[in-house]
């Protein structure tokens, strides 16, 4: 076992706002234009933002699709963004479980409509994407995008 | 009252001497860190207490007596002798607190008072045996053999000895507690490191405590920060669970997937104080989802062929029969992705089997009529109506499915069998099928669409017959179990178990 020695290197992360909206897609442009209002002043290139926006647009809606189909209210959006990186979470409280990497090459098949494109976006859209299932409780997704581009990272 | 009991209530006064050596003793003890260290200071001093020569301390593990330290010069050629509680003196002293001696080459019995029969060759001349206690449990014995310039040991002697002995094995049961608890300690982080492919401790806070090797290699690549451990700690603290599990799917860029599980330890006060995360690395076990692109690949691929095979046919009977076969196989392919994209969408509501069958049953009897197959379904239908909570439409594609694969195996004369046996809250049906070779059709793999893709990876087959597989991932979404059996060559029986509820 390893003792930690540099003890902020996996600090618990804490958003710097996280809000809980209902499941509308109404809300999604409200959201959007909040983190885009913030990525504007922090100067980030309108490709970046554009794709922020998109990332964001997209998770929040499988979120309410999601959370909506077990008769969830809200699902939450929690944010950080800085001069470095835009942080967000898109948390939906259906608790359904779901093989992104599944979705992902069925939207690479491609011609199926609906189904996986969100998550072959996401992807393609952001520097970082995880996802974390807890099997009847939440889903989350984490998207990461550099100001700048992201920090090389070698093969896992 | 035995009279080593009346001797040990009158007590007999130890020498300055004695005490020096005991006072020593538990100073040297009270600085000694490891177990062995203990029991050579020991035997060393109760061998001086007693001017014995040589002096040992055994210890109980189990129904087993070990000596574990000893002043003879050759202990370590003897090795660690183990004899059962019960046998020779110190084996009878561990089992039963009663210490005994041997006083000028005699032993007599503190229990019995019998004399042994004299042994000639005996090794001991004389010999004092104590039992090592802690709060009146037994732990072991400290002995001390032939006494120097005397054919006994005398009372002070054997006060002494009980003395030292009496106030140096709660050290010896603590140090030897503390001993086994740093092996079972590294067992169990054994076991755990090898169950798992990461642990990781952090507090409420998230501030980690430890970790180890494999969560470095993990969330660290390189040994540069990431966001992934970050947030998905937040996650599980945020959660407020005692325990629970996981899955994390780092998509980008570290293309891992996590199965993880984690239990909240409480602090001295009862709150939460440390998270507990063993973390497994499941990519491997998810190539079976791979597997199944694959599979999905070849489906489409097949499809494909069959389409340019129906407009390249000239016969439209034929033409329509390969578009039928390909709409069939794309059915059982839009049906089975859905069943293994995450939530089985079953719609389930209270629907009766016995008309399902019957409604498919009507829709195949003219065929099998031509081709001559006999159906026999009285053991089905006899039970009446079987009803239960189920997705009826995938009911019918199950009855379909078997009623099309007897179809194409079975021909004129060759029986086709339904049978039931209802019990409380389950079904159980048995579809037999009696034709030549019906077995070599009906391949006992058939329920699974991996051997199938493997063979025709490995080239050993060329076409997938999947409708069984299919029907395998029906019933086991409805929570059922299907098994295919081999009863004789030109017999076979699908059984399918459902359960009604």
């Amino acid at each position: 076992m390893i003792p930690l020695n540099d003890s902020t290197r996996i600090r618990r992360y804490a958003f710097d706002e996280v809000v809980r909206v209902p499941c509308l897609l109404s809300e999604v442009g409200k959201v959007r234009d909040r983190i885009g209002s913030k990525l504007e002043t922090l100067g980030y290139s309108p490709r970046v933002k554009m794709n922020i926006a998109l990332g964001l647009e997209e998770a929040m809606m499988n979120a309410i699709d999601h959370g909506s189909l077990r008769g969830q209210p809200v699902i939450e959006v929690g944010s950080t963004v800085n001069a470095q990186c835009c942080i967000l979470q898109v948390t939906d409280f259906g608790g359904i479980t779901f093989n992104p990497e599944y979705f992902e090459k069925l939207a690479e098949v491609k011609e199926w409509g609906k189904g996986g494109r969100g998550i072959f976006l996401l992807k393609r859209l952001m520097d970082e994407v995880y996802y974390f299932f807890h099997p009847e409780k939440s889903t989350s997704v984490v998207m990461i995008k550099y100001r700048e581009a992201p920090p090389a990272m070698p093969e896992a | 009252m035995t009279q080593e009991a009346v001797d040990r209530k009158n007590g007999a006064a130890l020498t300055p001497a004695q005490v020096d050596i005991l006072i020593y003793t538990w100073r040297q003890i009270c600085v000694e860190e490891h177990l062995e260290g203990v029991f050579a200071l020991l035997v060393d001093s109760a061998r001086r207490l007693t001017d014995a020569e040589h002096a040992s301390i055994a210890l109980i593990e189990g129904s087993k007596l070990r000596f574990v330290g000893s002043t003879r010069e050759d202990q370590a050629a003897r090795g660690n002798v183990v004899v059962p509680l019960g046998a020779g003196i110190p084996g009878k002293v561990a089992q039963d607190g009663i210490g005994r001696r041997i006083e000028c080459g005699d032993y007599v019995s503190p229990v019995t008072r019998i004399n042994a029969p004299p042994v000639h060759n005996l090794e001991h001349r004389s010999l004092a045996c104590v039992p090592l206690k802690v709060r009146e449990e037994i732990i072991g014995t400290l002995q001390v053999y032939n006494r120097v310039g005397a054919p006994k040991f005398d009372e002070t002697d054997l006060e002494a000895l009980q003395v030292l002995a009496d106030h140096s094995s709660v050290t010896v049961e603590r140090l030897r507690l503390q001993k086994n608890l740093l092996i079972e300690s590294s067992r169990v982080r054994g076991i755990f490191q090898a169950l798992t492919d990461g642990i990781m401790v952090v507090d409420m806070s998230g501030n980690p405590v430890l970790y180890n090797q494999a969560v470095e290699s993990l969330f660290f690549p390189d040994g540069r920060q990431n966001y992934a451990l970050a947030t998905y700690v937040s996650n599980v603290i945020r959660s407020g669970e005692t325990s629970g599990s996981s899955e994390v799917v780092l998509l980008k860029p570290h293309e891992m997937i996590l199965s993880n599980r984690f239990v909240t330890i409480p602090g001295t006060a009862g709150n939460p104080a440390e998270v507990i995360v063993s973390i497994r690395n499941i990519s491997d076990q998810r190539a079976i989802d791979r597997r199944f692109s694959q599979f999905y690949a070849l489906m489409l691929h097949k499809h494909a062929k069959l389409i340019r095979r129906a407009w390249k046919q000239k016969d439209p009977v034929q033409s329509r029969k390969l578009l039928r076969r390909q709409k069939e196989s794309m059915r059982h392919l839009i049906s089975l992705t859905e069943l293994k994209s995450g939530p089985l969408r079953l719609e389930r509501g209270n629907c009766s089997l016995t008309d399902i069958y019957s409604k498919v049953k009507a829709r195949f009897e003219r065929g099998f009529q031509r081709i001559g197959i006999r159906l026999e379904d009285s053991g089905l239908l006899s039970h009446g109506q079987i009803a239960g909570r189920f997705d009826s439409s995938r009911m019918t594609l199950m009855f379909k499915t078997l009623f099309m694969q007897a179809k194409r195996t079975l021909k004129n004369g060759e029986k086709f069998i339904w049978n039931a046996l209802p019990s409380v809250g389950r079904i159980d049906l048995f579809v037999g099928m009696q034709g030549a070779g019906i077995s070599e059709h009906i391949r006992q793999d058939a329920l699974d669409w991996n051997a199938q893709v493997d063979r025709i990876i490995s080239g050993e087959s060329t076409s997938l017959d999947l409708d069984l597989a299919f029907l395998g991932h029906m019933v086991h979404a409805h929570k059922g179990t299907i098994t295919i059996c081999r009863d004789s060559d030109d017999e076979t029986s699908i059984k399918v178990a459902l359960p009604l509820g």
